[in-house]
């Protein structure tokens, strides 16, 4: 076990030392945000909300995929903390600009009259120069899906998305390019992280493999454990609280594979969604569709299926989606690993079925028949960076005689867990799908939820949109039927 | 790491900021170096929205480490008073509570985390009353804020007998979180003598250090002001970024430490007013042909639990209630309400947009009644004719009115009567998504309706290397004042921008400054600067005149000068030339000052606000838009097709940043009229007051395409170069989007009068579509 108390990555091409076991160090669980913004060159990098939900955090962390390609991401600082950084290279809107020249992206920005009060500048500029690394066309829907986590109150966005959509043409040179393959030669060099970080005021745990994880999730059963921390960030974001005990599976090797046989696709607890969008190559059903609306472009960097699962949220947007694939779990613990099924899984309003010294490792979904329909739905008030009003996910299988069989109808928003709705599933079950029976369907939906009134709807208005969402998934359906398809 | 300064420079067609916005040089409050020994401000705010306090007890906050003081009203040494017109909001709670997010006790820690866990230590005891949240229960229980006020031309109970038709109506608007990106901020600094320096993040620093002073118990003099920018405002920092200047400030002066005090966006959202939530009755008459002949309106404002600035949005919200239509019956009232809310404040607009929605409701059910274009029924009411038609219900006449031309031209360029067909013909064949378009004229008064207001003061300072410093009274918040000030300042001394910076906005320099706000930054602070810099060129004239009098043997006066291009010329023999920076040097050594100040309030305003009659505006600003939606019935889902907007802006100061206003207030209003939904429980808690819940646009949500130009009206008389304020106006263009959701929905009944309002939000559509589908 590594003993070391340091942290290593590169800030704007330089080395970045942070030694937790110094007097007066930063708490390993500083906010990557706050930590820049107590430096003297760092300052450029805003709070606007401290959850994720405005971006004008946004930086971006570069480091080299299995290929050694550097690859850039952008993520919200004020969501991510420090250790995450370790073998990194972070890269803010003070290391843009290179000797009296502006980085092509600044350029676009200032050109086209994208800023006003320049208080979501600096974000929306790390969301660009993310973009403009990956090197694509920039048509408009990929400059909406790339930006969508970064609000601006000023412009009306017009000059940022123009802006986004005139530094594409897949030119991704610039002056960080030319040092690219050294930063890469240089982070190879940096020392292995630190795996238990003894602050005075934290224990932070950063296992280097499975099975230590396990032993340490088992010595420390009351440490909270996360791995994008999107969601664990914010008691300290929002609420001012410290956890005493943290353990952070990003990261991960064991956890953050993805892999595909015959019979079904297994996605690792740690891994991140945006990698999910990559390596699934739009095979699985139903997840372009919901990964594209899952929060923003910067959550989806660090943000997981394992800590959705794990958080167990009534609005979670996988949950729905998995039951409706039928996927089920492994856990691992002292005792070797256990397959649950997802529905079994959920234990409570936000309590999932785990034991103390078990972790998620990773989400099997079995392939389906060719012949097995889906398609998910997100109600939300604004479609992009917004959470579910109620969302749906459905699956059924359409016999020889026409007939539906087997059909699963998951709802999230609907109740305090995400949850199958039996009545209407019974209902659409063993009758030719038609526009009647949809109608019967949705009808029967009122038998199965009685939802909650809250900040997003009333309980009238979310059974309401559960009704259409659901009648808009399976006239989907209708209209596609007979041919094949998978959403 | 600060390669910057060499960084290639923006010329004047930007922002003059832009370049500091683009490299993240640009420094807000939280940005600035920290003096030593800062503390860190945090507010132990209201979680009753009414009650009496009987007990607290700090001591287990100021126990817990880091923790340096803990204060309630009684530490208070001026006044504890930070209403700015009608003294009914205290600086810290005095045993009455009136609303949640009231200020009760204040806390100084050594970091910001520590002072947001010490109010979690903080013990109060509570008798909790019940409270009064909706205009519904406030007019129940005549729980009102102020005098009813009414304004009235001709007769509509008389005339209403001689309509063809009489409709009645209700409309409920929302309110309207601003969302400024930075939080509300202000460092405070003591200093000797008991004085302060106060950086605010303030749209009224005059205001700001008004408050503060009284608030301290010190001469205004002591206090000194500074708004660099703002990270965004839109009117909620008009008088609310007082409130933490001034919360900042009692802690500084009783620690004698500086303090900065930082929202967290919780907080701000919680406590802070916001777009006031309208709501209205109407009766209209009007004939056959869809002409509007009597209206009487009343309109109830929320106005929370103090005046703050809720008369004059009232106020406006009635002076707009005819928008861009002839009425010649109109009777409106207006009743703002009190209730257990946190004071609703000044945003974009400010009751204007509020007054308008009700106004274009009237016309579309003119329409919907006559069975008539809901475009046409608008034009025919135009105030644009001759004589008595084109005055306003308060007696001003409506002048330069080039309505009818811009429609003509939008609707011509937009294709309307195709794209109107096309809608109704997509509106036939599809059942679960339905088009709407609809076009949305903008009459907007320009001026501080308080008269007294209209006045701004400047000084230009010019150094002897022909460098120059600008100060005004305005601030800066992202919306481009100091960028056109620059415009107007160079333009006056026939100089480049690239010589002028504008310095920030400070009460000691400029004194008794209004607020930026009402659009009118740039028609105030413009003219004062325009002034100042004249009085300045013309004592450069007088040294230009005897030097190149003596160079070209020629009696030269100061009509023979050309100042241009950084060069005084004679303008008969250009060859005869003097550099900028020779003559402001030879002007020095002639022992001339080369600082002046600068003046100006607008000229002729009045309103008498018991008869209801004045000249409140100075002009008005047009504009016109049409949009398309798209909205899909089952998911309540909408999204904008495409907006195609003229706007009027006279002689445009800064074309860049008068598109860039356009397009932001374009999209805000999208925002309030679809998305942007305050919820509140039945015991009055917001409960969406963190951006997880409270939506506003994002860059998905702005129009498929957007078209917006500026339409040539000329230059405007008697204002800076010609130019017309632009700030507000454009906000209320968007109404267009939610006239046309309106004209989607009516298509699946198209005789049916539904209960619409606004915002409408996926949620309420899908309830729309429920009662418009039900028999």
């Amino acid at each position: 076990m590594n003993q070391s108390q340091a942290i290593y990555f590169y800030w704007n091409q330089q080395l970045i030392v942070i030694d937790f076991s110094q007097p007066d160090s930063p708490r390993p669980s500083t906010t990557v945000l706050n930590w820049l913004r107590s430096q003297q060159h760092g300052k450029g990098t805003k709070e606007g909300c401290a959850e994720g939900d405005c971006g004008a955090c946004t930086v971006v962390a570069a480091w080299p995929d299995e290929k050694g390609i550097m690859k850039y991401h952008a993520v919200n600082s004020c969501l991510i903390f420090l250790p995450w950084l370790h073998g990194k290279h972070l890269i803010t809107i003070e290391g843009l600009a290179d000797k009296g020249n502006l980085h092509p992206v600044q350029q676009a920005i200032l050109d086209l009259n994208g800023t006003q009060c320049g208080f979501c500048t600096p974000g929306i500029i790390m969301s660009l120069f993310a973009l403009y690394k990956k090197g694509t066309s920039n048509n408009r829907e990929e400059a909406v899906l790339a930006m969508s986590g970064n609000l601006c109150r000023c412009t009306g966005y017009e000059p940022i998305l123009n802006a986004a959509m005139s530094i594409g043409g897949f030119n991704t040179h610039d002056h960080l390019a030319e040092t690219e393959a050294e930063i890469i030669g240089k982070l190879e060099e940096l020392p292995e992280a630190p795996v238990i970080i003894n602050h005075p005021e934290q224990l932070y745990i950063k296992p280097a493999n499975l099975s230590e994880a396990i032993n340490l999730k088992k010595e420390y059963p009351q440490a909270v454990v996360f791995s994008g921390g999107t969601d664990v960030a914010l008691a300290q974001t929002k609420k001012f609280i410290i956890y005493p005990e943290l353990i952070d599976l990003s990261g991960l090797k064991e956890l953050t594979t993805f892999t595909e046989d015959i019979s079904c696709w297994k996605i690792g607890a740690a891994l991140p969604l945006e990698e999910i969008a990559k390596r699934h190559n739009g095979q699985i059903p139903m997840f372009d569709t919901f990964l594209k609306v899952f929060a923003s472009k910067q959550i989806r960097e660090t943000a997981t299926l394992g800590g959705n699962i794990g958080t167990a949220s009534p609005i979670g947007d996988t949950w729905p989606v998995l039951i409706a694939l039928g996927a089920s779990v492994v856990l691992s613990g002292s005792n070797g690993d256990r397959t649950i099924d997802i529905e079994d899984l959920i234990s409570g309003y936000r309590k999932i079925a785990i034991l103390p010294d078990e972790i998620i490792l990773e989400i099997v979904i079995p392939k389906p028949a060719a012949e097995k329909k889906f398609k998910f739905l997100k109600l939300s008030k604004r479609r992009q960076m917004d959470i579910s009003t109620v969302s749906v996910a459905i699956s059924f299988t359409i016999d020889n005689k026409g007939t539906t069989q087997d059909s699963v109808l998951a709802f999230g928003g609907m109740s305090d867990l995400p949850k199958r709705a039996t009545n209407a599933e019974q209902e659409l079950n063993g009758h030719p799908l038609s526009e009647s029976r949809i109608e019967k369907v949705c009808r029967v939906l009122q038998d199965d939820f009685r939802p909650i009134s809250d900040a997003r709807a009333t309980t009238e208005g979310r059974m309401i949109l559960a009704q259409n969402g659901l009648k808009k998934c399976l006239l989907h359906i209708l209209t596609l039927k007979n041919k094949p398809t998978h959403e | 790491m600060n390669k910057a300064s060499s960084l290639y420079e923006p010329g004047p067609e930007h922002h003059d900021s832009a370049l500091r916005h683009v490299t993240g040089q640009s420094q807000f409050i939280d940005d600035l170096p920290e003096p030593a020994g800062l503390l860190h401000g945090a507010v132990y705010f209201s979680n009753w929205a009414s009650g009496r306090i009987l007990s607290y007890d700090f001591e287990k906050a100021f126990n817990l480490s880091g923790v340096i003081s803990v204060v309630d009203f009684k530490s208070i040494r001026g006044e504890n008073q930070m209403g700015p017109v009608v003294h009914d909001e205290p600086c810290l709670a005095e045993g009455i509570l009136k609303f949640r997010g009231q200020a009760m006790y204040l806390v100084a820690a050594e970091t910001r985390e520590i002072s947001r866990q010490a109010l979690e230590h903080i013990q109060v005891k509570v008798e909790e009353k019940p409270g009064i949240f909706t205009i519904e229960e406030a007019i129940e229980a005549n729980s009102f804020l102020g005098p009813a006020r009414k304004i009235c031309t001709g007769n509509p109970d008389e005339a209403f007998h001689e309509c063809d038709h009489v409709i009645y109506g209700e409309l409920n608007t929302g309110g309207q979180e601003h969302w400024y990106l930075e939080t509300q901020s202000a460092l405070c600094i003591p200093d000797e003598e008991g004085r302060m320096t106060v950086y605010a993040s303030s749209q009224n620093p005059a205001e700001t250090q008004a408050i503060v002073s009284e608030i301290l118990g010190v001469s205004r003099h002591k206090v000194t002001v500074v708004v660099k920018r703002m990270g965004g405002a839109f009117g909620g920092k008009e008088t609310q970024g007082n409130h933490i200047a001034a919360w900042a400030a009692v802690l500084a002066q009783n620690t004698g430490k500086p303090v900065k005090l930082r929202l967290t966006r919780d907080e701000d959202q919680k406590v802070t007013g916001k777009r006031h939530p309208f709501k209205s009755n109407w009766q209209a008459g009007f004939s056959n042909d869809g002409m509007l002949n009597a209206l009487k309106v009343n309109l109830f404002s929320n106005g929370g639990a103090a005046t703050d600035l809720s008369w004059a949005i009232m106020e406006r919200a009635m002076f707009h209630i005819d928008n861009a239509y002839y009425i010649p019956n109109l009777e409106v009232n207006g009743r703002v309400c009190l209730t257990n809310l946190p004071s609703n404040t000044a945003f974009r607009g400010f009751g204007g947009p509020q007054g308008m929605a009700v106004i274009e409701q009237v016309m579309n059910r003119i329409a919907l009644f006559t069975g008539l274009d809901p475009v046409e029924v608008r034009r025919r009411n135009f105030y644009n004719k001759t004589g008595a038609h084109n005055l306003t219900h308060y007696g001003q006449k409506v002048e330069r009115n080039p309505l009818e031309e811009m429609a003509s031209q939008l609707l011509d360029k937009g294709d309307y009567p195709i794209r109107l067909e096309n809608v109704n013909l997509f509106n036939k064949t599809h059942s679960e998504v339905k088009r709407g378009i609809a076009m949305m004229p903008v009459k907007f008064g320009i001026s501080f309706t308080t008269s007294f207001l209209n006045q701004a003061g400047a000084l230009v300072n010019i150094y002897q290397d022909g460098s120059i410093v600008i100060h005004h009274g305005g601030t800066e918040m992202g919306q481009g004042l100091n960028t056109k000030i620059i415009a107007i300042a160079a333009m006056e001394l026939g100089i480049s921008a690239n010589r002028i910076i504008v310095e920030p906005t400070n009460t000691m320099i400029v004194p008794n400054t209004s607020a930026t706000a009402a659009s009118s930054g740039s028609d105030l602070n413009g003219m004062a600067v325009k002034e100042a810099s004249a009085k300045l060129r013309n004592r450069l004239s007088a040294i230009a005149c005897r030097i190149l009098g003596e160079r070209s043997r020629m009696i030269v006066s100061p009509a023979d000068l050309m100042f241009d291009d950084d060069y005084v010329r004679l303008e008969q023999r250009p060859e005869m030339q003097l550099a900028f920076n020779d003559l402001v040097k030879q002007a020095y050594l002639n022992q001339v000052s080369l600082s002046a100040t600068g003046y100006y309030r607008t000229p002729g305003l009045w309103y008498d606000k018991e008869i209801g009659r004045g000249k409140p505006f100075h002009y008005y600003a047009f504009g016109i838009a049409l949009s398309e939606v798209e909205v899909d019935l089952l998911s309540g889902e909408v999204r904008t097709l495409r907006a195609d907007i003229l706007h009027d802006v006279g002689n445009s100061l800064h074309k860049a940043i008068d598109i860039g206003q356009i397009q932001g207030a374009f999209i805000q209003g999208i925002g309030w009229c679809t998305t942007e939904e305050l919820k509140y429980s039945k015991d009055g808690k917001l409960l969406n007051y963190s951006p997880d819940t409270y939506k506003i646009p994002t860059i998905d949500d702005i129009p498929v395409e957007f078209m917006i130009n500026l339409f040539p009206t000329g230059a405007n008389p008697g204002t800076i170069h010609g130019s017309k304020a632009v700030g507000e106006p454009p906000f209320m263009l968007a109404l267009s989007v939610w006239l046309a959701i309106q004209y989607a929905l009516q298509s699946i009944a198209p005789e049916k009068v539904f209960n619409f309002s606004l915002p409408a939000t996926n949620e309420k559509i899908v309830k729309w579509v429920e009662e418009l589908l039900a028999d």
